[in-house]
């Protein structure tokens, strides 16, 4: 009898752990190796998430907790009180301008920096640096010192004998101001857009040349279809990001001067911190969530009219 | 309409692809510009299409000078090695794509979308892809991918066609049936063509003419039968023919010649001194003269490919179909005189 033999007879679970694991096992194993994002999920994602959407139809309140249950008031005051209908229309204000203009001047700087200019790798890490800062807080503090009353900007309108404009507290600049932080981080999605251009084969435009289109006709005939995929990707996440902007009014301008940048961000944030209505701050936070989804949908509905996959050839 | 290139150079940075080339496409021709990779033949192409610089020298376009003009402005049409379709765009959109961009020359004025229609349709015609016009070229064939580029390439009646290795992407079959297409499009349309490829059956079977480049340098222009027959250089006479020409250093004088082994054949040659002397395979026929063992031999069903050593050089010969021969069986052969050239041994240009 070899040593092995002998150890079997005695431990019969550790010869059979010595052939490996059985399929059973192995499904443990996986859930087991899991579980660490597994439990961070559940607890900071799913529990939120569904106990929002409970909370939603309570009058839940920071220190009192959920006391009744109000059915779809919450929802409904959503849509009638003036304070949170003007936040939606001021969150679609500042996505519909936010999102095309950050495309669009994505999509140029790329264009530019596709060329094949000296240093042109210098610029692009330029261009991507506020991308890489952008989210912080800090970023938020300079936007605000250098559009306040006496901030750089204006001394610089004053020195060149401009009248100072007071972009903060003027209800249609602070929007566009807010709304200028966000376009200024395009880097992320310039860089989609560069590597977009750089897979568009060269020869095409070579053909292009040949059949005589002139560069614009070949940007718009050519390059932007090729490019669609990523034009599209860059649309669904900007809108998503947009709806859920948060640190630049809330740090720039405190969603004044007469809520004219409270977007719905700070309305859920406002109403659950300030006015501790944890019910309404999740009904909130519920249709934003609904609003992007629709988006969402809408946009990938309407890739079948816009969008070019190579690997789907006249089948889409 | 004639083209004309005046001491056409280009160089990339030191290395010299194209060197001076002076030559003539005639109005209407189907011209092969043909020679191994790096030869500088699709950079001569590219030079023409414009969309490459041109270092020095000329291109002429009938009457007009273009070495400068942009790629629009020639009026050509080019089909790249690889198509270059549109991927995006249906068969119809892609071959309208140049007439979008274009005024009618009939009217003056843009082309309407029924003149569009009716020209799409014609081309379409002409190259046999009316069926697929609503498909995307993804979901067409080689083959059919090639007609599209022809047709696009086509569709406003260039002055000039230029064919970058049009068939190399295409399988045996299909290469010569599409080879067939191409010289039968350019004859119904008449289009001054040029072709550009690494294949010398490709070249000989539809050119008027072949112009054989080397390195940048034109080595000879003739129809595809003189080049064969009257190669003005080993590489020329290299380069044309399938087997290879043979080659070995002889010694030539009296009517006869003298290999390095000693054997001695005779052949009139009227030339004395050391030569390297070239045989075409088809130039051994069955004789009363010199035995040969043979060390191999390739079936091709039509005829036999025989290799067999000769002074230590080896000699491919073709032999026709009614025997079958093997490798080790020893056969007679002469020489036919009128398929073996002379070549300086130096220079390698062809003394007779």
């Amino acid at each position: 009898m070899t040593k092995a033999d002998g150890a079997s007879a005695v431990r019969p679970d550790l010869r059979r752990r010595r052939r490996g694991l059985s399929k059973l096992e192995q499904g443990y194993m996986g859930f087991f190796l899991i579980l660490p994002w597994l439990i961070g999920f559940c607890v900071f994602k799913l529990y939120p998430f569904i106990s929002s959407l409970v909370y939603s139809f309570t009058d839940y309140d920071l220190f009192k907790g959920a006391q009744h249950f109000v059915g779809f008031q919450n929802y409904i005051d959503a849509f009638t009180k003036s304070k949170n209908v003007k936040a939606l229309q001021v969150t679609f204000a500042y996505a519909f301008m936010t999102v095309p203009l950050k495309l669009i001047f994505a999509l140029f700087i790329a264009y530019i920096l596709n060329f094949k200019i000296k240093g042109v790798g210098l610029f692009r890490t330029a261009y991507y640096v506020p991308s890489i800062l952008g989210g912080s807080v800090a970023i938020a503090v300079l936007w605000k010192a250098l559009f306040k009353s006496d901030g750089v900007v204006n001394t610089i309108l004053t020195m060149l004998g401009f009248e100072s404009i007071n972009f903060l507290a003027d209800k249609s600049w602070a929007l566009f101001i807010i709304c200028l932080l966000r376009v200024w981080q395009f880097g992320s999605a310039m860089v989609l857009f560069l590597a977009a251009l750089k897979g568009v084969p060269e020869d095409l435009y070579e053909a292009a040349s040949i059949d005589g289109a002139s560069k614009a006709r070949q940007f718009v005939s050519i390059t932007i279809p090729l490019i669609s995929p990523v034009i599209f990707y860059n649309l669904v996440t900007q809108l998503v990001q947009a709806f859920q902007e948060f640190n630049g009014p809330y740090i720039i301008t405190q969603g004044g001067p007469r809520n004219a940048t409270t977007l719905i961000s700070l309305i859920v944030y406002n109403t659950a911190f300030k006015d501790y209505k944890v019910g309404m701050s999740s009904a909130m936070a519920w249709v934003m969530f609904v609003i992007v989804m629709v988006l969402t949908l809408i946009s990938f509905a309407s890739q079948k009219k816009w969008v070019y996959y190579s690997d789907d050839d006249g089948r889409g | 309409m004639k083209i004309v290139l005046k001491d056409l150079t280009k160089r990339f940075d030191d290395a010299v692809a194209v060197d001076r080339l002076n030559l003539t496409f005639e109005d209407g021709e189907l011209t092969g510009l043909l020679g191994p990779s790096g030869c500088g033949k699709s950079t001569t192409l590219y030079m023409l299409a414009g969309l490459e610089n041109v270092t020095e020298g000329e291109i002429w376009f009938g009457e007009q000078n273009v070495t400068a003009a942009m790629p629009e402005e020639r009026n050509i049409g080019l089909v790249f090695q690889n198509y270059a379709l549109y991927p995006h765009m249906t068969v119809a959109d892609n071959i309208a794509f140049p007439l979008t961009n274009i005024r009618n020359p009939a009217t003056g004025k843009r082309y309407t979308r029924e003149e569009i229609r009716e020209e799409v349709q014609r081309t379409a015609k002409l190259v046999q892809i009316e069926e697929y016009l609503r498909r995307k070229p993804g979901q067409l064939s080689g083959g059919q991918q090639q007609r599209v580029a022809i047709a696009r390439a086509l569709v406003k009646k260039p002055k000039v066609l230029l064919l970058d290795e049009p068939l190399s992407n295409l399988d045996a079959r299909l290469r010569i049936e599409m080879r067939q297409e191409i010289r039968r499009i350019q004859q119904e349309t008449k289009v001054t063509t040029i072709f550009v490829t690494h294949d010398q059956e490709e070249a000989m079977s539809i050119t008027d003419r072949i112009v054989l480049m080397k390195k940048g340098v034109v080595q000879q222009i003739a129809p595809a039968h003189e080049m064969y027959m009257n190669p003005c250089n080993e590489f020329v006479a290299s380069f044309l023919g399938n087997p290879m020409i043979s080659y070995l250093s002889v010694r030539a004088g009296e009517g006869r010649i003298a290999l390095e082994d000693g054997t001695s054949l005779p052949l009139e040659t009227g030339l004395s001194g050391s030569y390297r002397l070239g045989i075409r395979p088809e130039a051994w026929v069955p004789g009363d003269g010199l035995r040969v063992t043979l060390t191999r031999v390739e079936q091709r069903g039509q005829d036999q490919i025989i290799e067999f050593a000769l002074a230590g050089q080896k000699i491919k010969a073709i032999a026709d179909a009614a025997t079958v021969l093997r490798a080790g069986d020893s056969i007679s052969l002469t020489l036919r005189e009128n398929r073996c050239y002379f070549f300086d041994e130096k220079t390698g240009a062809r003394v007779r």
